[in-house]
């Protein structure tokens, strides 16, 4: 269980998602006490393994009803024990318990709800027709079915008698972060492959592989990420948002732009950033600027992502030739700290290098993260002034002043005051007490 | 209820032991230990299981430093049972406090006391998880365990753990007053120093196998306080290495210092991390980039604005944020902040709290396909002020080795006069200086970006932005009148001696580096003549080192070779003898002692000064024989030959050679920054940045974080 090349890659704690590697039944029966009554495949947990974690299958009095996962001796156990006080069974109880059984390192996670959800519909069909304790027949076939189902389409349907199952592995994700008026979203499909986000391994295959067909299905969420198809029967909000996301229009924008409930379109974005469809960027404004991100180094070497690079950035313009990669990365490159994209698409504005839309490669370099996009958080150095009696001047700005804290940037600042950035700006600069800190 | 589930069976004991209800992750270590009884000598054990009730949620990270806490006490209970019977002793006490109770009041809950007995006979597991619960309310009935808690000495202990864990994430426990057991958990510890920073140890792993010998450390805590909060039995490694810490040393001048291997350093700092005392940084030294960490909070109502005021009075932590907006050398913001010393405890503070972050510079060979002209500048506005700064120093500098070309090896010493004559200038004499601090300063301003694109877009670049940063000294120099034609004069002599000035890259690896230092201390020492001297001519900064660096000279080539050699010792306390004690705030803060502070601009930290000793660098640096020029130029394809041609610089076969021997070695490719090729090449960074000015138009720069650093901040 524990070879060399599995710790490798498959360390506990990794948080890759395992195959199913066992479903068994096990019960309480009234002469034996605690056993599994039924396994797929037959023989993987060895009666030795059963008893030493026996407690935790059919676990004493009251602790019923709730998911309980242990990890010992190189598996895991997700199960979801049941009791049934009845006085048709022996002992006027009856406690059994569907377990799926995984490899220690596994994330199982994703599995507790199929498995709470299984052992409801069992304790229905047992309290009907006696199907678990009755040791049907159908059980086997049953648990294999589910087995290879699960583990090959993440979902499986299992009719027996009147009552029609659907299971489906919902995979569990990070919460995604909350959406503010002035980020602007950008489909993650629109810039081909490769895909951003987690680097890719450069994979040569191994022994291991060979050895582990059945754990392919592991790896596929890693290398075809989530496809959108804008034609697809997304609900109706989302259809009408997609034209929107062009990777400049930000939030409020779009709400505008489209007459959504700008809550709605969050909501909805968020929902499309939770499944990775998505990403948010900043607002594209030439008066940004832009650091380098280590991963930078990486666009260097990856020959892959330098064509789709200039695919993305060429896609749409006139010019039949397209721009050299040189000069694309020195572009890049000049994308710093202290150079606003103002002052760069000035230095290449009199040469005909920048034939290409520099808009798309800042989408693209900030999608792959090979630039991030600094922000600008106006602050009070001293006190807030206090509105005195004197200003008899009703001044708009007495309000945004209130939001130099600290906390919001200028794009928010300029969201949530309705004010233009040069307005912003100009109230920043006349203000000696505001210092502005890039971040 | 739940002990029925801890008390797991033999098979399962003496291994982890998880478990997850619900929401609730129960980590812990079942522990068998023998039974002492005095009556019969059967294999009667007890069994300990010490559990912590974590979140579901809780990263496996965290699991796993529970998991490891709960293992580190059974062994303790284990010892302690072997040595006196401690548990046996403890468990009576508790099952006495059950029984007392259960008379008590019999009637209200007897049945769960039957259970407790009946558990405790062959397990003590329930008693202990009760203190053990790390983030769910002990809804416990209250009776018997606040009777334990009053009588037992280990439940006790198990409240101490308990609460010391909620609240720093550090442990020290002494159990039965006689064990003492340390525990970290990092993902906590390290938010005493800033919040929401959580830092698992995988990540310090990882940060430790990017460790390089250039980099530093940076303590959280007071040295003083480390030193005493080490345990007696502590290592004698550690507490060399902390008495002898300074943000402005490298990892291997503390290596050197300490008289500990590399390694050791390293396994050392990685024991400082992770048990939040310190953080690792780049030394502290003038030409460092730094600007707002990405995570740092900038609120204006956060407790650290209040923080920095005390700390440092009459600076704003958010002004002093707001300087570091736009990436600069330090030497450059020192200016706003009245000396680098204070800059440099400021800058210190900043870092602790993850308030900073260092840019550094990545370079990358680019010209496979060249399309269009070499009309353009890929110079930032930064960049020119590196080249100012750094022409400033080097024109100077190599003009006095055209005077004395006894000088052995010019280009490795210049490295000494990089940095510091230009802060020579700043601090120490700030009375006199200021006026023509800001004349200075003039022509670097960061507007000047815009309107010198213009003049850079004609001719030739590539020597353009060099007689640009000439120029703009001229103009200081002209305004007061003291000697622009002098400068002129370098000038030329310098285009005449650049031929010699890479001579000396591969083949004086040793001695130069014992110059550097040598150096350092001679200018210092000459500084005061210079002060005089200065005052009666008002001379300007950059001719004040000119000054300083010409007696530099001549002392250092009437100076022996013993001399050279000389310990590092020698030199700091010579430094410490006539060096910045007029610094004039003695306030001792934060961490920096006041030598350190002195030491700070006159150090580069890069520099080793015993090269015999510096094993494990040495062994990976360049062979000692150098290449001939075809076999180096080999790395370049048809293409890039025929751009690098039409570069003029590429006349000059030694910058060729030396763009072309680090370009083999993979320099260029935007994974080493500047100050890595420095150290592992043993370059300088006025070479360096001499050749990528050169050859600018293959050589594309980029800034951005070290990566091994920036592991240790949040959000990344």
């Amino acid at each position: 269980m524990s070879s060399k090349v599995m710790e490798t890659r498959y360390y506990e704690g990794c948080g890759r998602e395992g195959p199913i590697r066992c479903i068994f039944l096990g019960e309480f029966h009234p002469v034996a006490g605690p056993k599994i009554s039924c396994q797929f495949p037959e023989d993987y947990i060895s009666k030795e393994f059963f008893d030493s974690i026996n407690a935790f299958i059919i676990p004493k009095l009251l602790i019923h009803n709730t998911t309980m996962t242990i990890n010992a001796l190189g598996h895991k156990i997700v199960g979801y024990p049941i009791r049934i006080d009845n006085s048709r069974y022996e002992r006027n109880v009856y406690v059994f318990n569907l377990c799926f059984v995984c490899d220690s390192w596994s994330k199982t996670v994703q599995y507790e709800p199929v498995v709470k959800k299984l052992g409801e519909h069992l304790t229905i069909m047992e309290e009907e027709t006696r199907f678990v304790s009755g040791c049907s027949n159908k059980l086997p076939t049953l648990l294999a079915h589910l087995l290879h189902d699960l583990n090959t389409h993440r979902k499986a349907t299992l009719v027996e008698g009147d009552t029609v199952m659907h299971l489906k592995v919902l995979e569990v994700r990070k919460d995604p972060s909350p959406v503010h008026d002035h980020d602007v979203p950008v489909l993650v499909a629109s810039v081909g492959l490769p895909r951003p986000g987690r680097l890719r391994p450069l994979r040569q295959p191994t022994a291991e592989d060979a050895e582990q067909p059945n754990q392919e299905h592991l790896d596929v969420e890693d290398d075809q990420p989530f496809e959108i198809d804008i034609t697809a029967d997304w609900d109706l909000t989302t259809r009408q948002l997609l034209p929107f996301m062009n990777g400049y229009n930000h939030v409020s924008k779009i709400a505008a732009d489209t007459n959504v409930e700008k809550t709605l379109v969050k909501s909805c974005i968020q929902n499309l950033v939770y499944y990775g469809v998505i990403t948010l960027i900043p607002v594209l404004k030439f008066s940004n600027m832009y650091r380098a991100t280590p991963n930078l180094s990486r666009f260097f070497s990856d020959q892959e992502l330098q064509k789709s690079c200039l695919d993305f950035i060429t896609k749409g313009s006139e010019a039949k030739d397209k721009p050299a990669l040189s000069h694309v990365l020195e572009i890049l490159c000049s994308l710093q700290q202290g150079t606003t994209l103002r002052a760069v698409c000035e230095r290449y504005s009199n040469n005909s290098a920048l034939s290409f839309d520099i808009r798309r490669l800042v989408v693209f370099a900030q999608l792959h993260g090979l630039i991030k996009c600094l922000k600008r958080y106006p602050v009070y150095i001293r006190n807030l002034p206090r509105p005195n009696g004197f200003a008899n001047r009703v001044d708009t700005s007495v309000g945004v002043r209130k939001l130099f804290t600290g906390r919001h940037c200028t794009d928010e600042i300029c969201c949530m005051a309705r004010i233009d950035l040069p307005t912003l700006e100009q109230i920043i600069e006349d203000d000696p007490n505001v210092a502005v800190i890039w971040r | 209820m739940l002990s029925t589930l801890f008390a797991v069976k033999a098979e399962l004991c003496n291994r982890k032991f998880e478990l997850k209800v619900n929401d609730i992750r129960f980590v812990g270590h079942p522990t068998l230990l023998p039974y002492r009884t005095n009556k019969d000598d059967t294999a009667a054990m007890i069994l300990i299981n010490i559990v912590f009730a974590l979140r579901a949620s809780a990263s496996h990270s965290i699991v796993k430093c529970y998991y490891d806490l709960s293992k580190r006490l059974g062994k303790a209970l284990r010892h302690e049972e072997k040595r006196c019977s401690y548990l046996t002793a403890e468990m009576k006490i508790m099952l006495a406090a059950h029984d007392e109770v259960s008379a008590l009041d019999s009637e209200i809950n007897s049945g769960e006391n039957d259970e407790e007995e009946e558990v405790s006979r062959h397990s003590v597991s329930s008693n202990t998880n009760v203190y053990g619960s790390d983030n769910n309310a002990d809804t416990l009935p209250k009776s018997p365990f606040h009777l334990i808690l009053q009588r037992s000495s280990l439940a006790r202990s198990m409240k101490s753990v308990f609460e010391e864990l909620s609240k720093t994430g550090i442990v020290q426990v002494r159990i039965n007053k006689w064990v003492l057991l340390s525990f970290c958990l990092p993902h906590k510890a390290h938010q005493i120093h800033n919040r929401g920073l959580i830092i698992e140890p995988e990540t310090i792993d990882k940060c430790l196998q990017k460790l390089r010998p250039y980099h530093g450390i940076l303590l959280l805590v007071n040295p003083n306080d480390l030193l005493k909060s080490i345990p007696l039995d502590g290592s004698p490694a550690l507490l060399r290495l902390v008495k002898l810490y300074s943000p402005l040393k490298s990892l291997q001048t503390l290596a050197i210092e300490a008289d500990l291997s590399l390694t050791q350093v390293f396994q050392l700092t990685g024991h400082l991390v992770y048990w939040a005392k310190a953080t690792i940084i780049y030394p502290l030294c003038e030409g460092n980039v730094y600007v707002v960490a990405p995570g740092a909070n900038v609120h204006i109502q956060s407790p650290l604005v209040e923080e920095f005021a005390n700390e440092f009075s009459g600076l704003c932590l958010l002004q002093m944020l707001g300087e570091f907006s736009l990436p600069a050398p330090l030497w450059y913001v020192s200016r706003g902040v009245g000396g680098g010393a204070r800059l440099a405890r400021v800058v210190a503070w900043l870092l602790q709290r993850r308030l900073l972050l260092q840019l550094h510079t990545y370079v990358q060979f680019n010209s496979p396909h060249w399309h269009w002209g070499l009309d353009m500048d890929g110079k930032e506005y930064y960049c020119e002020k590196h080249n100012i700064f750094n022409q400033s120093c080097s024109v100077s500098f190599s003009s006095l080795n055209h005077m004395q070309l006894n000088v052995p090896e010019p280009v490795e010493t210049r490295d000494s006069s990089n940095h510091y004559p230009d802060s020579d200038e700043d601090y120490p004499t700030e009375n006199n200086l200021n006026q023509t601090d800001f004349s200075h300063t003039k022509p670097i301003v960061i507007e000047s970006d815009l309107s010198k694109l213009d003049t850079f877009n004609e001719g030739d670049s590539a020597n353009h932005s060099f007689d640009d940063g000439v120029d703009v000294v001229d103009r200081v120099i002209n305004s007061t009148g003291v000697n622009g034609c002098e400068y002129d004069d370098k000038n030329k002599q310098k285009k005449l001696q650049a031929n010699s000035v890479d001579s000396g890259i591969s083949n004086n690896i040793n001695g130069a580096n014992t110059n550097g230092l040598e150096t350092n201390g001679v200018i210092d020492h000459d500084k005061e003549d210079v002060d005089k001297v200065e005052e009666k001519l008002k001379v300007l900064p950059s001719r004040l080192s000119d000054l300083s660096l010409k007696e530099t000279e001549t002392i250092m080539n009437s100076s022996s070779d013993d001399d050279r050699f000389e310990g590092d010792l020698d030199v700091s306390s010579r430094l410490n003898s006539n060096g910045l004690v007029n610094d004039s705030d003695k306030k001792n803060g934060v961490s920096l002692n006041l030598k350190l502070q002195s030491e700070m601009s006159f150090q580069q930290p890069t520099v080793w000064s015993v090269p015999a000793s510096c094993d494990v660098v040495d062994a990976c640096r360049i062979p000692s024989e150098p290449p001939t020029t075809e076999s180096l130029l080999d790395i370049f394809s048809e293409e890039e030959r025929v751009v690098l041609s039409a570069i003029p610089a590429s006349k000059q076969t030694d910058d060729l050679l030396l763009l072309a021997q680090l370009h083999k070695k993979g320099y260029f490719r935007g994974e080493q920054h500047l100050e890595e090729i420095m150290f592992m090449e043993n370059v300088t960074r006025s070479q360096l940045m001499q050749l990528l000015d050169k050859f600018k138009d293959v050589l594309i720069t980029f800034e951005t974080e070290d990566p091994a650093v920036a592991m240790l901040y949040p959000y990344q």
